[in-house]
């Protein structure tokens, strides 16, 4: 599910950037992005540190992912709200 | 599967990353606007003589209005001219973002083509100007049949006169 929802949200950046052109008033482009970029962040959930099995805190990298993911969706959310209100 | 689309992901995020900070980079540092996105101070040469008749504006489609000279914001508009007089139409009406700086101080700085024309705009507010003006600018700029102005879309709409400062 979870896999065909990703493939919406980039199926919808793809088409609405070939069919509506680099614009920024593109919505359809923008809900694609939030779509997939929120899906997406799903992958990486993560928190930022955690402990190893020696119990030393160790850094997660997937949380940079996740953070780029929830940025950009929030970009495409912004972008969206603000062609649509 | 899960892990090769993870991988596809890490790139996609590359990628993602590097067009935003792009995108931000551009936008904090634009001086034109562009499309729905408003612009900052323009920066072309300035046209210091006084211009009585704006004629020679008819070759240009758009204009470009730098407002709020303490703050520079501009937006492109499109413009109509009638008798050498220049009006600049605000589709939103008083209510627009750059129509209330222009309230506020009515110095802008408009750029048609290479050239920037210090002027001051004035708000219409006759009655039989503005229908004229609605009435004009619904000629000049129509729309396909079938998606006509309504009478209150054209409603809407306000003018500044310019005049040369």
């Amino acid at each position: 599910m979870k896999h065909a929802i990703l493939a919406v949200g980039a199926l919808l950046v793809i088409v609405s950037v070939i069919m509506g052109g680099f614009s920024v008033g593109n919505r359809y482009a923008a809900a694609g992005l939030f779509l997939f970029c929120l899906t997406a962040s799903t992958y990486f959930v993560t928190w930022p540190v955690s402990r190893d099995e020696e119990q030393h805190w160790r850094f997660n990298s997937d949380f940079v992912w996740l953070s780029i993911y929830l940025v950009v969706a929030v970009v495409g959310a912004s972008w969206l709200g603000f062609l649509l209100f | 599967m899960k892990l090769m689309i993870k991988k596809v992901l890490k790139g996609v995020a590359v990628l993602l990353a590097i067009s935003v900070t792009t995108i931000l980079f551009l936008y904090l540092n634009r001086t034109n606007p562009y499309g729905i996105i408003p612009g900052r101070q323009l920066v072309e040469e300035e046209v210091t003589e006084p211009i009585a008749d704006w004629s020679f504006t008819e070759q240009f489609r758009t204009v470009t209005n730098e407002v709020r000279p303490s703050d520079p914001y501009s937006v492109n508009t499109s413009k109509l001219l009638i008798d050498g007089v220049l009006y600049i139409p605000s589709g939103g009406g008083i209510e627009s973002r750059w129509a209330q700086f222009l309230l506020q101080d009515p110095n802008m700085r408009i750029r048609l083509g290479t050239k920037l024309y210090p002027v001051t705009a004035t708000w219409v507010q006759e009655p039989a100007l503005l229908a004229q003006l609605r009435e004009a600018y619904d000629r000049k700029f129509a729309r396909p049949p079938g998606e006509e102005r309504t009478p209150e879309e054209l409603g809407r709409f306000g003018f500044f006169r310019i005049d040369s400062r």
